[in-house]
């Protein structure tokens, strides 16, 4: 057992660091400090993208023929750190971590020519098209139906929830093209252009007062043969491949941490009700440092299976682990924060974006002004991806055998 | 012993629910969207339904309502998760003003023609009630006094023609009930997680006439704090009701895997806890409803240990019902959202679950 720094590591940290130094700007953290959705608006977010695709860094975790970096879990671990403690942008994960590494295992080399590159450089930007309105736990009795008609699959159903949808030109569906006895059986995998009449976006207001989820429409739309990844039928295979990346892999605790650490400092300048700092409050104190035990744990679960990984075994459900002890930390994180803010703390602005210039005034401080948010959006972490209750179906059936 | 409500406080309690019933999430929107987040329309028939009137005295033109009475209200407002701000901009400031005895401004309250809203939270105090940064101080005659200092949540800011400010005076507390046009007096509007809209009112070199300061001690002041608390924890109590209940029907509705959510067994047994946290809630409002007044000071910290309680109990209902409904719950389309955005206010009114805790430790 170890977990040394090599002489390469430590030169790989100093040169992110300089590049976060050089390239990370006020208004791309201001942009992340300010936005209490779960993921940053495209204005921020594709800068960011930008700067990465420039240092050739944007890919990193593709396989090396598609632009991976081919890095040791020990770098990229260095890199999330990093990125962590220097509050950056997480770049489109929809399109960076799902369907990218699904087009380099399963798209044809005219799928991988076409898109991948986009993906690299931004200029296209991915939904999801997975859960629709009676389809969210039970994915596979999924109903969207998808019908091969000269060259072109014509698509008819509605997909929900679909993050960023209203930004996307392009989205992956999971379809039904055949109704068949075992339901997973009957679906497959297409890529669908938005810009067309058949396609509709409504948006999904959250109870944060943010527009990051929609439902999308599909009133006879269409995609030509070529946009389908594998055979007809092979998409609840290809689905669980991409979960598995979701989940798989992780690299949660450094934001996690820095997000705890920064907790600590804010409390430093709020005041108690004693006219001392929240920061000597005792009940707060002994709050946090549970947190940061759980956090730290956590860190190297991730590690280990990191570890695994790259000694040749493979992950498996224990990624759904990760995911259920992350999104319960993330979630007390939020309540402690938002606590922590008191009063200020019960603001909740409808305005988006929070970092524009017209914005409203911030009540205690730009942080206070979005934790009650961040707090409402964290509420979906234990919900997507896979709810807690189906990561703990999967645990206690794959792992424990019951 | 009997534990039912009198029939006067079921009359209440069905008015209440008649009053409320019809605004759904999309006539909430609508008012929401207002210039104040409210349609006063509504505060007048809250005031000829004798709403207001139940929480002033009889020889001050109210009908001297109980707790209990009061409690009633708050909990039928919170079953239908009310936008109406009956406990902070009625209940409160009337039993203030009432404590005081000041007539003249309590009818203009009761008849619902005014709306008052009481500024005492301060940027640098947390949860304190003893005003620190807002200050009286002589004014040019013996007859004025002068204020100067800043407060944050204002519940209802953008609504009220009077406020009622808490302010030291050499140390001494005082409220001071001014119009909230008095000169020098600023207030930016700002948006709560109920969607009503709170001010921060900075006061510079106001002068108010001495008159304004209310005849009413720090201790008196608590005690009409603590009464709200057990308010607070009855419309929490309601709006924990409307939760459980909402969710239940959701999980006997809402099919996956072929049949209906309801019948996976992590989802029953966490849904009965919420049933036994709901019952214990209701158990610990009745017994402080019921608890005798031997010191205020003793009983105030009981009311603020009971409220901690049910805070904690209504938040953890709260997420739940917001996980068991999936990705609907996180909408602002659906009642629960809502509710839980009522239910973080409340919670924290007078301080947290934490903070109430340790003014409970005090005797328990
Ligand atoms: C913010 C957000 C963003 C999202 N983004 C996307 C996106 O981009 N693309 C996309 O396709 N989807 C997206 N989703 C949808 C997400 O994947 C679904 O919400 C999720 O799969 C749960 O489905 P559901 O919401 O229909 O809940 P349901 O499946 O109806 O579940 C309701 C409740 O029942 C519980 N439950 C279900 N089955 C069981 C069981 N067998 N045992 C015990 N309990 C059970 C659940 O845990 C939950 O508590 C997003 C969701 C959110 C909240």
């Amino acid at each position: 057992m170890d977990m040394n720094y090599s002489e390469a590591d430590l030169a790989f940290r100093e040169e992110v660091r300089s590049f976060l130094k050089d390239k990370l700007t006020d208004r791309l953290k201001t942009g992340v400090e300010r936005t209490p959705g779960v993921f940053v608006e495209p204005d921020i977010g594709l800068e960011w993208h930008q700067i990465l695709h420039e240092q050739g860094w944007i890919s990193h975790r593709w396989p090396v023929e598609f632009g991976g970096k081919g890095w040791t879990p020990m770098q990229t671990y260095i890199l999330e750190k990093e990125f962590a403690i220097a509050n950056a942008p997480r770049p489109a994960p929809i399109s960076l971590g799902l369907i990218g590494p699904v087009l380099c295992r399963y798209g044809t080399p005219e799928q991988q020519a076409k898109f991948l590159p986009r993906i690299r450089s931004g200029e296209d930007f991915w939904a999801q098209g997975y859960s629709e309105p009676s389809s969210g736990s039970d994915l596979a009795s999924l109903s969207m139906s998808a019908e091969l008609i000269d060259g072109k699959y014509i698509l008819n159903g509605s997909k929900i929830w679909t993050t960023h949808a209203q930004h996307a030109n392009w989205i992956f569906c999971l379809v039904r093209t055949q109704v068949s006895e075992k339901k997973q059986a009957g679906i497959t995998f297409l890529l669908v252009p938005m810009d067309q009449a058949g396609i509709e976006v409504t948006p999904i207001v959250s109870m944060s007062g943010d527009h990051e989820v929609n439902q999308v429409f599909f009133d006879n739309a269409q995609t030509r043969l070529e946009n389908r990844v594998g055979e007809e039928g092979q998409g609840w295979e290809i689905a669980k491949f991409l979960l598995q990346n979701e989940r798989g892999g992780s690299c949660f605790a450094p934001r996690m941490l820095v997000s705890i650490d920064s907790l600590e400092k804010a409390a430093n300048n709020i005041a108690n009700s004693d006219g001392s700092t929240m920061n000597n409050d005792g009940d707060f104190k002994r709050r946090l440092a549970k947190l940061k035990l759980r956090a730290l744990a956590l860190e190297f679960t991730e590690l280990r299976i990191q570890a695994d990984i790259a000694n040749g075994r493979p992950a498996g459900p224990i990624t759904s682990l990760t995911k259920l002890v992350y999104s319960n930390l993330s979630q007390d994180v939020q309540t402690l924060r938002n606590e922590l803010y008191g009063y200020d703390g019960l603001q909740l602005p409808y305005d988006r974006p929070l970092y524009a210039d017209d914005a409203p005034q911030a009540v205690g401080g730009a942080a206070a002004q979005v934790s009650l948010a961040s707090f409402l959006n964290g509420r979906a972490s234990t919900i997507y991806g896979g709810s807690n209750e189906v990561q703990k179906n999967i645990i206690a059936k794959r792992i424990l055998g019951l | 012993m009997n534990f039912d409500l009198s029939e006067t406080q079921k009359l209440f309690h069905s008015t209440v629910e008649r009053f409320t019933r019809d605004v759904d999430v999309a006539a909430r929107e609508k008012i929401r969207s207002t210039e104040h987040a409210y349609d006063t329309n509504r505060w007048s028939e809250l005031a000829e339904l004798g709403l207001l009137a139940i929480v002033a005295n009889e020889d001050q033109g109210g009908l001297g309502g109980s707790l209990i009475d009061m409690s009633t209200i708050a909990e039928g407002l919170g079953s239908n998760n009310a936008l109406d701000p009956w406990l902070e901009n009625g209940a409160l400031p009337i039993r203030l003003l009432s404590k005081a005895n000041k007539t003249d401004i309590l009818d203009s309250l009761i008849d619902g023609t005014k709306i008052a809203a009481l500024a005492f939270a301060e940027p640098n105090s947390r949860y304190n009630l003893f005003p620190n940064e807002m200050l009286a101080t002589a004014g040019h005659g013996a007859e004025t006094v002068v204020l100067n200092g800043e407060k944050r949540f204002v519940m209802g800011g953008a609504l009220a023609d009077y406020l009622l400010v808490t302010a030291s005076d050499n140390g001494v507390f005082g409220i001071y009930c001014i119009p909230s046009d008095s000169q020098g007096l600023e207030t930016h509007r700002y948006q709560l997680s109920d969607g009503s809209l709170a001010t921060v009112v900075s006061l510079n070199q106001t002068e108010v006439p001495a008159s304004s300061k209310l005849a009413i001690t720090f201790e008196q002041f608590k005690e009409v704090v603590a009464e709200t608390c057990v308010l607070c924890s009855a419309e929490m109590l309601g709006l924990s009701q409307l939760l459980l209940n909402d969710t239940v029907s959701y999980v006997k509705e809402r099919e996956q895997f072929g049949v209906s959510i309801g019948s996976f067994q992590s989802i029953q047994h966490g849904l009965v806890d919420c049933f036994s946290e709901l019952e214990q809630m209701r158990s610990m409002l009745y017994r402080t409803l019921l608890l005798e007044k031997d010191t205020t000071a003793d009983w105030s910290a009981n009311v603020l240990g009971a409220k901690s309680f049910i805070a904690d109990g209504a938040n953890f209902i709260a997420r739940n019902a917001v996980q068991y409904h999936g990705a609907m719950g996180i909408t602002d389309e659906v009642t629960i959202g809502h509710a839980m955005k009522r239910i973080l206010i409340l919670s924290r009114m007078f301080g947290d679950a934490q903070d109430n805790l340790n003014n409970y430790l005090e005797v328990a």
